[in-house]
């Protein structure tokens, strides 16, 4: 009986769990391209997002809300016969909030502070949505012998909203909206 | 009982900490009402503690009813009260709870919406208008300024375009300055500030705009507390087939307009953040207020459980106590875990099983006592050879002993709890007997002695009998005890004794003087006979023959007496009794054609012991009684029978002789064999007494009396040889027998 009703509760959290991340990944945000370039010995990644947001996130920020979104990527080696490893990360995260005085929404990059103001949500989101010549990693870092991967996912961050909206973004998909991990071969 | 003081405290302490956890989280919530940035800050805790407690409460509520439909189920002591009081403990929380409940819901809608006011708001919004009427002015006086200058880039390549650019840095005041293809590429650029190289690209929207002929005009913010103002004009290509140009101005506002347009920014975006989020807040509130007062219904159930659990266990423990002293478990022993009146009561249980059971090993020592009391008496009882009744006060019969029974030689078990009377009732001859006690019991309270003589089928019985009054306090202990005895063989020894001595002194006083009559009577005749006349002579010889004649007879009798009176040394031995009746009847046979003896004889051998020929003198005496008290002319049947019977748990041979003779005078039989008792003319009376006395000899037993077709009978028993006489056991409880 105890067994049952565990095996119950973990069909439940996951069918939830996949159920949300599918509904995230599907509407959203989602990774359209991800370019690996090796320049100057560097590894740079050109990277296209898509973000369509929910009306509610949308009249939330057009209502004052300041609302966070983060571009995680991740340079991987793949491993025989065990979890894949991360090799180097990189994250950039940016603040989109509206000013009512100007009527611009005003697009902060947290790297290093910069603001950009936008007429309207559109252009902020083409703007964030292609980041180019992301500085990922040394070229020294790879082994010849090894495979890698790029992977990365752009998200909202629920966790930076507002405590109300925070709460409600536990109870609702539509409040952390994410494009889920995209993987790219090198 | 330690294990269940340690289990009661370890659950106090759990229940104290669960306790503890909700007063913290609803000292929590309070805080967190205070403020949304101080909610904020608690929140991360409130919610995670909050669903533990919620997840602990619901696991221990769930465990608690479990057990209590599992209690109900196999109807358990207690568990009916255990869920009244858990009803009644919850429906007593949940009320104020609920009322609580509903007046913290319209507490928090009135008290978030008043952080709000519409005053307020309107304010904030014509601030921000004001601000914008202010800056437009500013802006449009700029773009009037701007506007113009377009045309100096038309057709202007990026060397002109940078030159006049330079120019008119200088000229308009503005901070940048920068020319644009289509494709958003810079062809010329100048800035104001030295260290600003790159100039700011136009946003994907107002790249649009332009493409389409518009102009852009907008007021930016920069950084924290600064404006720009952006302008975006569309330079006409000069050839027609000629790509549209994007002219950019970008006009810095005073920081004086900018902080006092910031601040008026700030307070209209907090205000409309926090309006926003007004809604949210409060569901917010209510979904943690809801939290904890389900929390707090959740412990007030958990502590329902508890508390009817502590306050029906020594209930429980009482009624398991009590069905176990009802099936006599009188060392049942309780717990008692608590100090108030319920504990008082489970100790005040704990010292009556205590006495009950020092009572009950008392009360059965006593029985044991009593019991072997009981036993003693009633063997005592059973082996006395009087016999013993016990009467109530109704005069019914309570107890008896064996020898009651063979004394009256009636059954008396049969009468055990039935009125004495009834024994005279069912056996006609105790009726007197019966009748003279009950009469006498009546007449007097005190000790009593009477002698009766009973006439039972075995012949009269002398009964003395004396009772005595069982003092008791209870009435239903308080009775009379009858002790009667069989003194018939004592009677009949003192008589035949007396008789015996009679005998012994009429023979020895009466034997001597017959001699010398005899001879004197002899010597006259042998001297005056041959000298008297012939008439003398024959009356001398008729007196002196009658003389000696009744002197001889005389002697006959003396000599009866002597037998009578004499006690021969017996000599038994081994004997068929079957045999000793044959040869004796073997005499009888040819010599008197009046007298026809049948014989019918056991077909087993009667085996006795006795000495052969006294015993042969009963017989003897026995068929020349019946042959002499036949009538003279009259033909004499005597039929003898010989048969073995059981009497009394012994065996007995048995012989009965019947004749066709007139039988014995009712006024003689009871005394038929007493001494000089008799019914002929010649007889002494000393043969059936004889034949009594032989019989006697030999543990034997004689009866006499009538047929009822008449003619008498005469039964004689001698114990069986070879079969040991057998007795009950002594019986024990002859009432309930």
């Amino acid at each position: 009986m105890r067994l049952l009703a565990a095996c119950s509760a973990c069909v439940i959290y996951l069918l939830i769990h996949y159920s949300s991340v599918a509904h995230a990944s599907a509407d959203n945000i989602s990774i359209k391209e991800l370019l690996v370039e090796i320049i100057d010995s560097n590894i740079n990644v050109d990277c296209r997002i898509k973000y369509v947001l929910d009306d509610k996130i949308k009249a939330a920020i057009s209502n004052g809300i300041e609302v966070s979104f983060i571009l995680d990527i991740e340079l991987r080696m793949e491993r025989e016969f065990w979890l894949d490893t991360s090799v180097a990360e990189l994250s950039r995260e940016f603040r989109i909030k509206y000013h009512a005085l100007s009527k611009q929404y005003v697009m902060i990059d947290t790297e290093n502070g910069h603001e950009r103001s936008f007429p309207d949500l559109f252009s902020a989101f083409f703007f964030i949505g292609h980041l180019r010549n992301n500085h990922l990693a040394s070229i020294d870092i790879l082994e010849l012998d090894k495979q890698y991967y790029v992977r990365a996912r752009a998200r909202l961050q629920a966790e930076k909203l507002p405590l109300p909206l925070r709460i409600k973004s536990y109870f609702s998909p539509d409040w952390r909206p994410s494009s889920g991990w995209t993987s790219w071969p090198m | 009982m330690a294990d269940v003081k340690k289990s009661a405290i370890r659950e106090r302490w759990w229940l104290a900490v669960l306790f503890a956890a909700l007063i913290a989280a609803i000292l929590l919530m309070a805080d967190a009402t205070q403020s949304v940035a101080y909610f904020g800050r608690l929140h991360n805790w409130l919610l995670p503690i909050n669903t533990v407690l919620l997840a602990i409460f619901l696991g221990l509520i769930a465990y608690n009813v479990g057990q209590l439909l599992r209690q109900l189920r196999r109807s358990a002591p207690g568990s009916r009260l255990t869920l009244r009081l858990v009803l009644l403990f919850v429906v007593i929380a949940a009320m104020p709870v609920f009322i609580v409940y509903t007046f913290s819901i319209w507490l928090l809608q009135k008290g978030v919406d008043s952080w709000f006011d519409v005053q307020v708001e309107q304010a904030l919004q014509d601030a921000v208008d004001l601000s914008r009427s202010s800056l437009d002015l500013h802006i449009r006086t700029l773009s009037q300024q701007a506007a113009p200058l377009v045309k100096q880039f038309v057709g202007a390549d990026s060397f002109n375009a940078t030159l006049t650019i330079n120019d008119l840095l200088g000229s308009t005041g503005a901070a940048e300055i920068a020319l644009f293809d289509p494709n958003n590429r810079i062809i010329a650029s100048g800035s104001a500030e030295p260290t600003t190289v790159v100039p700011q690209i136009p946003a994907e929207s107002v790249l649009q705009l332009a493409s389409q002929g518009e102009s852009y005009i907008a007021l930016e913010p920069v950084q924290e507390t600064s404006f720009q103002i952006r302008m975006v004009f569309p330079v006409p290509a000069d050839l027609p087939a000629g790509e549209t140009r994007l002219l950019q101005f970008i006009y810095p506002v005073s920081d004086r307009i900018g902080s006092l347009a910031e601040n008026v920014q700030n307070a209209f975006g907090q205000y409309n953040e926090l309006i926003y989020l007004r809604t949210p807040l409060k569901q917010n509130f209510i979904l943690i207020l809801t939290l904890v007062l389900s929390l707090g219904v959740l412990f007030a159930v958990f502590a329902a459980f508890y508390w009817s659990r502590v306050l029906v266990e020594p209930i429980r423990e009482l009624v398991e106590g009590t069905k176990a002293v009802a099936a006599g478990q009188y060392h049942k022993k309780l717990v008692v875990q608590q100090k108030d009146d319920l504990g008082l009561l489970v100790a005040s249980f704990n010292r009556m099983t205590e006495r009950l059971t020092v009572a009950r090993d008392t009360t059965i020592i006593n029985q044991r006592i009593i019991e072997n009391q009981r036993t003693y008496l009633q063997t005592i009882l059973e082996h006395l050879s009087s016999g013993v009744l016990s009467l109530d006060n109704s005069l019914a019969l309570k107890t008896i002993n064996a020898s009651a029974s063979e004394i009256l030689q009636v059954n008396m078990n049969q009468f055990v709890g039935k009125q004495f009377m009834q024994i005279g009732v069912t056996h006609d001859f105790l009726k007197e007997f019966c009748l003279s006690v009950l009469n006498k019991l009546k007449q007097t309270s005190e000790e009593w002695q009477i002698e009766l003589e009973v006439f039972t089928p075995q012949g009269r019985k002398n009964i003395v009998c004396k009772s005595v009054r069982l003092p008791s306090e209870e009435e239903s202990q308080s009775g009379y005890v009858l002790v009667f005895d069989d003194v018939t063989t004592l009677l009949q020894a003192q008589r035949d004794s007396a008789w015996g001595e009679v005998a012994r002194r009429l023979a020895h006083e009466i034997k001597n003087p017959l001699t010398p009559i005899q001879l004197s009577a002899e010597r006259l005749r042998r001297k005056l006979l041959p000298n008297l006349a012939a008439e003398q002579s024959d009356l001398v010889d008729r007196a002196t023959h009658t003389i000696v004649q009744q002197v001889e007879s005389m002697k006959l009798m003396v000599n009866d007496f002597s037998d009578y009176a004499r006690m021969p040394v017996m000599e038994p031995e081994p004997l068929n009794l079957n045999d000793l009746v044959s040869d004796t009847v073997e005499l009888y046979k040819g010599d008197q054609q009046n007298v026809n003896i049948t014989l019918e004889l056991d077909s087993h051998a009667l085996h006795i012991r006795g000495d052969s020929v006294r015993l042969r003198q009963v017989l003897h005496n026995l068929i020349k009684n019946a042959i002499e008290a036949m009538p003279k002319g009259q033909k004499c049947e005597v039929g003898i029978t010989t048969f073995p019977f059981d009497y009394s748990n012994s065996k007995y041979a048995g012989i009965q002789i019947i004749d066709n003779g007139p039988g014995f005078p009712e006024d003689v039989l009871p005394h038929v064999f007493d001494p000089y008792m008799t019914t002929k003319q010649k007889g002494n009376g000393l043969g059936l007494a004889i034949v009594k006395k032989i019989v006697e000899e030999h543990n034997g037993a004689i009866r006499a009396e009538n047929q009822h077709g008449g003619g008498a009978m005469i039964n004689v028993r001698f114990p069986l040889y070879g079969y040991a006489v057998q007795r009950d056991k002594p019986r024990l409880g002859a009432k309930a027998k």
